[in-house]
């Protein structure tokens, strides 16, 4: 049994709407293995975005079943964490109150949540940072603290929204390591949006391309270069043939939906 | 789209909004009545009472002039407090230095409970219109400086490098690019000075004046004369929100027309 | 052209009240300006600590401080849950908008002789009338405060499933923390400023009342001396306030 399950899922805003609606998701079916890093990328308003928020129970399919851990998925459950673009850290905490937030909401007790937290601190690379608040902090060192806020709940599955979308060049290029090493070493399935296709391809196991709307899956990419990924591959034939590819892929869905709106 | 029959009750029952709005006043006066009822018309009038009371002081001749003397009075203490304001915030406004300098002055005495610098006026200005409009006017005067001050603060300098890059002269600058800006704020600025310059003549023609609606209003309670107090009471709020109806509809229009928005509570 | 430095301005600050007050010191004593209209700053200094420490001021300090208490502390529990209640039903905020915009600008003030002719010359008039100039800066600036937390902590919340109250007191009021207290720095204020003009107007003790009777009865140091002591108040009362407002702010408004 898969992690994640996602079998004919539809979402359907406003059906009773004129013209039926819009559907922003149609049919899609892919599962997400144990420890596996999924990607998805697409042109803006393909539906990636509300494909995260189904998976996260924060929204229902209008027809399809999601599945974790066999499970359906039907509300935001401790087993799903998410991170989301925008800097979600709470400013009236600090680092180490902010990776606990989950767990003291949870009832754990101070003592253990306390210890998780400083694994998980050292484990994002924040060691020394406990005490500073969010706006002691750098952009990438929130979303760290974010991240880690989400990994201290132990989730089955991590969705990322974009989560460096809202950084510079380089710092998304340091936290793309950085999550390649935390989730290698803990072994956590991913399910991660972005509208960088090198970044897609040099951290998943499998990239899902979305045609646009009604968000389709146009293909599934098997990314097979070996892990660790070191920072070179992407200098690596191997790899730009598969950037290369999606990109032709998402170019043809550009244009479909360039054409269809001139149409309109 | 079929259009429903929308006869203008209909509209303004499908709108809730405006329906709970329309219907505020109308609870006002209801909730008054139930007062009057509850406490006896001797010690609180009502609604009916009170608008024959207005009209009783009218035809007697003490209600005009007298309201027509304080709003004048508020009038120039306006002027006074508007333009000092605001050549005062811009100035602020502009300077670092000033700015820093004088806002701990400014805010600090903004906090101070005026009334108690009152006799100062009336050494100054001696009983009259004078010290009515002079304390009206520094009521005022500090809702402008720091409302016109902060907007100033805030236009963004990218505004600025423009007018310097197209060689704008200081006057063109303040005209074309910092004027338009700020109108809004400006707006709200002028409001608020209104109110408290409006508060600040109450005031004094409640303790030392021998003119005005607020001496009236003095008169009336030294000798527990309640129809006559809400009479003019009324007549305040009257006038004083309909004055501020004036400015906001304009802030209002500002900020649909240009798309901009201001935030201020001071 | 050099910023001046913050140790420069603080200097210049004092220097200019320095200044000020010995302007008022000669004035006062080189008889240009009549003692029963200037008292020196000298004699404001002394006779206020005389008032203070003979304890003849006392009972007008209590009344002041007592009734400005009670009106913001009932403003406060008045206040704040009406303004939630505007943001929790944000209709019910769209209809009353304008109104509380309008309660803002008017003279509230105007009431106060009514309250006496209903309530009598004793304190309830005054809590009354400061209460009511306190309360809508209260209400406003806690919807304010509730309206501008951001979308994404609400969206942590439910991706938590965080309980109705866990979100209310762990997500939205910590955020909304900052905002609240301006309304509570104001309420504050315009408490003190109720109680006093009161006072000052028509009342049978206070420190309001006290500078009005000198007022009336000549006694300028001691007028003077009273004076004083309410800018003192209001001025450290404000400075401790606005500390901690920024202290609030500085932690709580990250980008």
């Amino acid at each position: 049994m898969a992690t994640l399950e996602i079998d004919g899922v539809t979402k359907v805003y406003n059906p009773d709407g004129p013209d039926g609606g819009v559907e922003a998701v149609s049919d899609v079916s892919f599962d997400v293995e144990k420890g596996q890093f999924l990607s998805i990328v697409g042109p803006t308003g393909c539906g990636k975005s509300t494909l995260l928020k189904m998976v996260a129970g924060l929204i229902r399919p209008t027809t399809g079943t999601i599945r974790l851990d066999g499970v359906a998925v039907t509300e935001p459950a401790d087993e799903v964490g998410i991170v989301f673009q925008e800097d979600s850290t709470f400013p009236w905490r600090t680092t180490l109150r902010n990776v606990e937030f989950g767990l003291e909401m949870r009832g754990v007790d101070r003592a253990e949540r306390r210890e998780r937290s400083r694994e998980i601190i050292d484990l994002v690379g924040l060691s020394g940072f406990e005490d500073a608040y969010p706006n002691e902090l750098s952009g990438g060192m929130r979303q760290r603290v974010a991240i880690g806020r989400t990994l201290a709940m132990n989730p089955e599955i991590m969705l990322m929204d974009e989560p460096f979308g809202a950084l510079d060049e380089q710092t998304r290029l340091i936290l793309g390591e950085e999550l390649l090493r935390i989730c290698r070493e803990t072994e956590q399935t991913t399910f991660f949006i972005t509208h960088s296709i090198t970044e897609a391809v040099h951290l998943s196991d499998r990239v899902l391309v979305m045609s646009a709307r009604p968000g389709r899956i146009k293909r599934i990419v098997d990314v097979d270069l070996e892990r660790p990924r070191k920072a070179d591959v992407v200098t690596t034939d191997r790899f730009n043939r598969i950037v290369d590819q999606i990109w032709d892929d998402l170019r043809e869905e550009a244009e479909k939906g360039l054409e269809a709106s001139h149409r309109r | 789209m079929a259009t429903s029959t929308s006869s203008p009750v209909h509209r303004l029952v499908d709108d809730p909004v405006t329906l709970g709005r329309l219907l505020v006043p109308v609870a006002i006066v209801v909730g008054w009545e139930l007062l009057t009822l509850l406490l006896g018309a001797d010690l609180l009038p009502g609604p009916v009472q009170t608008l024959g009371a207005i009209q009783a002081g009218v035809k007697s001749g003490w209600v005009v002039p007298n309201l027509v003397n304080t709003l004048l009075t508020i009038a120039m203490g306006f002027a006074i407090a508007a333009v000092a304001g605001f050549v005062v915030g811009v100035a602020l406004g502009s300077s670092e230095t000033g700015y820093q300098f004088f806002e701990p002055f400014v805010l600090n005495t903004y906090a101070i409970p005026k009334i108690v610098l009152f006799p100062i006026f009336l050494f100054i200005f001696k009983l009259g219109m004078d010290q009515k409009v002079a304390f009206g006017a520094f009521h005022g005067f500090f809702p402008m400086v720091i409302i016109t001050m902060t907007a100033v603060r805030e236009l963004p300098d990218i505004y600025l490098d423009v007018g310097r890059s197209l060689g704008l002269s200081r006057l063109q600058t303040a005209r074309h690019i910092v004027l338009p800006y700020i109108i809004v704020h400006l707006v709200v600025a002028l409001r608020f000075a209104f109110s408290l310059t409006f508060l600040g003549v109450i005031l004094a023609e409640l303790f030392a004046a021998k003119s005005g609606i607020g001496l009236y209003l003095r008169n009336a309670m030294s000798v527990f004369n309640t129809q006559r107090i809400m009479a003019i009471v009324t007549i305040l709020m009257v006038v004083a929100f309909l004055g501020n109806l004036a400015f906001y509809a304009v802030q209002l229009y500002l900020e649909d027309r240009w798309n901009l928005s201001a935030e201020k509570v001071v | 052209m050099a910023v001046r430095t913050s140790r420069t301005i603080r200097l210049g600050q004092l220097g200019l009240l320095a200044g000020f007050v010995v302007v008022l010191q000669y004035l006062a004593t080189s008889g240009l300006v009549g003692n029963i209209t200037l008292a020196a700053p000298t004699a404001m200094v002394s006779t206020m600590v005389d008032l203070l420490a003979s304890g003849a001021i006392v009972n007008d300090v209590v009344r002041t401080t007592s009734a400005v208490l009670a009106a913001f502390l009932l403003a406060v529990v008045v206040g704040v849950p009406i303004g939630w209640l505007l943001w929790r039903y944000g209709t019910l905020q769209r209809v009353l908008d304008p109104y509380l915009i309008a309660y803002y600008a008017m003279p509230v003030f105007a009431f106060y002789p009514l309250l006496i002719a209903l309530f009598g010359l004793n304190e309830l008039p005054i809590v009354l009338i400061a209460f009511a100039m306190s309360v809508v800066a209260i209400v406003i600036n806690t919807a304010n405060g509730f309206g501008q937390v951001r979308e994404v902590f609400a969206d942590v919340g439910r991706s938590l499933n965080l309980t109705r109250w866990q979100s209310f007191r762990h997500v939205f009021l910590p955020a909304a923390t900052p905002y609240i207290f301006t309304g509570l720095k104001l309420g504050f204020i315009y408490a003190l400023i109720g109680v006093i003009a009161s006072e000052f107007i028509l009342a049978n003790a206070g420190l309001g009342f006290q500078v009005s009777y000198d007022y009336r009865n000549f006694a300028t140091d001691r007028m003077y001396a009273v004076m004083l002591l309410v800018v003192i108040f209001a001025v450290v009362a404000n400075v401790v306030l606005r500390r901690i407002e920024d202290r609030l702010y500085r932690r709580s408004v990250s980008r």
